[in-house]
């Protein structure tokens, strides 16, 4: 005869992308991220209890072109850019009666989240739970609470909901990066289910995504800071349609095609890092356009130099550079443009970068940029 | 008799051409589109002026004077000086901070401001067309920022002389 007071448990396993290994979580982390993060071990192994196997592992797919818009992934997929994060996790449910088979489910889970570069203190993430496919009655009375495992941040609470088959329950939460100092943590959603007649557990519910968060001045308002994911570089892009700036979109566009290395073109081995140091930027200026430089030929035309004088690969370090004479005027745009984009990516002293030229016309000749743009070296007018 | 309250100076590290001046926060989403006289721009929303210099990448030397009423404007002021212009611009913050590129630590680069309200500035700007970059030995751009508690008024060009400031006033 079954013993129906007998304690199962309620095990869930989720895996969390094998990049993804906790460190510095409140509470138990384990490297293997299929182990449950915290739960009751049941002191009888009845064999009467839930359990869930690994999910699919997610795919890795990259961004869709940069954008205001959180990024979004569909089932068994993860994606991140630098400001949103998303893993959809499909996991199989099995339940167990007396170390039996007796029922299946699906949980399905997908977990979102988008910082706030302009506030530390509070940026939205969610978790969407649906268990689909049940087998057994057993599957309707299962309840889940999320929570949130950190290494500073703190986050809200979200209710308790029962998994209501094929209905997708939602939590919410606002999470905060308490202080002012630069901080990298690491967020993982996790839930800990219960069900009448089984003991709790808890597994991960979403891949690890680690946010930076900081305080740094003169980068966005300081009271607030702002966080990113710093492992995603920012991207500045030149419009050459664009006239305030285009005559620096075309230097740039020349020197990412003809100097020895495709300095900062987006996707390459290549990006510029950005530097806040004034010595270096001073003599990385000095280098392309300083005194062994002819002078403009008139005037209106500014000494323009690539890469940028304001990155650790710029002249001072690296003889593969370009510069040239161009508009003034842009080339001073083009900076304020820049610093401005940049610091609202949170690019931070040796954060990385891309840099794109956009809106060339198709009908560009690599002849035709050639009579645009010289030769290594400033002395052909833009 | 309209006197001086304060003064501060200091050299300012650039990396973008300008001389920014922000309140507490240190920071403004404002880019002009046009700059009054070739040399400055106020931000509509407040607590932000910018001053477009003759480098992109430069150490400027600025003076920041707060006045109790509109300051003297001699013949010696207008011969220093290449450029001088002004403008109006509401300030709630505390501060003036015109660091530009520093930690906002420096009271040196910072000017006290008696209270929010509405400020008229002028800037006034000097050895601007000497270079870009400059050697060692070449002059040092300057900008004296003169700041004092007035209702709004139109912003006004005192004197352009510089070719800097033709290059951002002509199109």
């Amino acid at each position: 005869m079954r013993n129906r007071s007998s304690r199962g448990r309620v095990l869930l396993a989720a895996t969390a992308a094998a990049l993804l290994v906790p460190v510095g979580f409140v509470g138990q982390a384990h490297a293997d991220s299929h182990q449950p993060v915290t739960g009751k071990q049941s002191s009888t192994r009845s064999g009467t209890r839930i359990v869930l196997g690994e999910p699919e592992k997610p795919k890795t797919v990259k961004p869709e072109a940069a954008g205001a818009e959180a990024v979004d992934c569909a089932e068994g997929t993860t994606v991140h850019d630098r400001t949103s994060s998303c893993s959809n996790y499909r996991i199989p449910v099995q339940f167990l009666v007396d170390g039996e088979p007796a029922g299946s489910a699906v949980l399905h889970s997908k977990a979102t989240a988008q910082l706030d570069t302009r506030d530390r203190y509070q940026w939205k993430q969610r978790v969407e739970l649906k268990l689909t496919d049940p087998t057994t009655p057993s599957a309707a009375e299962v309840s889940a609470t999320v929570k949130y495992q950190t290494g500073r941040a703190t986050a809200s609470t979200a209710p308790t909901r029962i998994l209501i088959p094929y209905v997708t329950q939602t939590f919410d939460f606002t999470l905060s990066s308490p202080g002012r100092d630069l901080v990298n943590d690491n967020i993982v959603p996790y839930g800990d289910f219960s069900a009448p007649g089984f003991d709790d557990g808890s597994a991960y519910l979403g891949d690890i995504f680690r946010p930076r968060c900081d305080s740094t001045p003169r980068i966005t308002p300081a009271v607030t800071g702002g966080c990113v994911y710093p492992d995603v570089p920012g991207l500045w892009q030149i419009d050459v349609t664009d006239w305030r700036v285009d005559s620096v979109g075309w230097h740039v566009l020349w020197a990412q095609k003809n100097l020895a290395h495709p300095w900062g073109v987006k996707g390459t081995r290549y990006p510029l890092h950005r530097t806040f140091d004034q010595s270096l930027i001073a003599d990385n200026r000095r280098t392309a356009c300083g005194p062994d430089v002819p002078r403009p030929p008139r005037p209106g035309l500014a000494c323009d130099e690539y890469p940028f004088a304001q990155s650790y690969e710029g002249a001072g370090r690296n003889p593969d550079y370009s510069c040239e004479f161009l508009n003034g005027r842009d080339n001073s745009r083009e900076g304020s443009y820049r610093k401005a984009s940049l610091n609202g990516q949170r690019v931070l002293e040796n954060d990385p970068f891309y840099v794109e030229v956009i809106n060339i016309p198709a009908t560009l000749t690599p002849q035709k940029l050639d009579q645009l743009r010289g030769p290594v070296g400033c002395g052909v007018e833009s | 008799m309209v006197g001086l309250v304060r003064q501060t100076s200091s050299q300012v590290h650039i990396d973008a051409s300008t001389v920014d001046l922000l309140g507490a926060d240190l920071f403004t989403d404002y880019q002009p589109e046009e700059w009054v006289g070739g040399l400055v721009a106020a931000a509509p929303s407040g607590d932000a002026v910018r001053i477009v210099c003759g480098q992109e990448i430069a150490g400027i030397h600025v003076i920041a004077q707060l006045w109790d009423g509109r300051p003297p404007m001699g013949a010696t002021d207008a011969e220093a000086w290449q450029d001088i212009a002004e403008v109006s611009v509401d300030w709630r913050s505390p501060l003036l901070d015109f660091g530009t590129t520093g930690d906002g630590e420096d009271q040196a680069q910072q000017l006290v401001m008696p209270g929010p309200g509405t400020y008229r500035i002028r800037v006034s700007a000097r050895n601007r067309d000497d270079g870009d970059p400059r050697e060692d030995g070449d002059p040092t751009e300057a900008v004296r920022i003169q700041v004092w508690q007035a209702p709004v008024e139109e912003e006004c060009v005192i004197k352009q002389s510089s070719r800097t400031a033709h290059l951002w006033t002509d199109q």
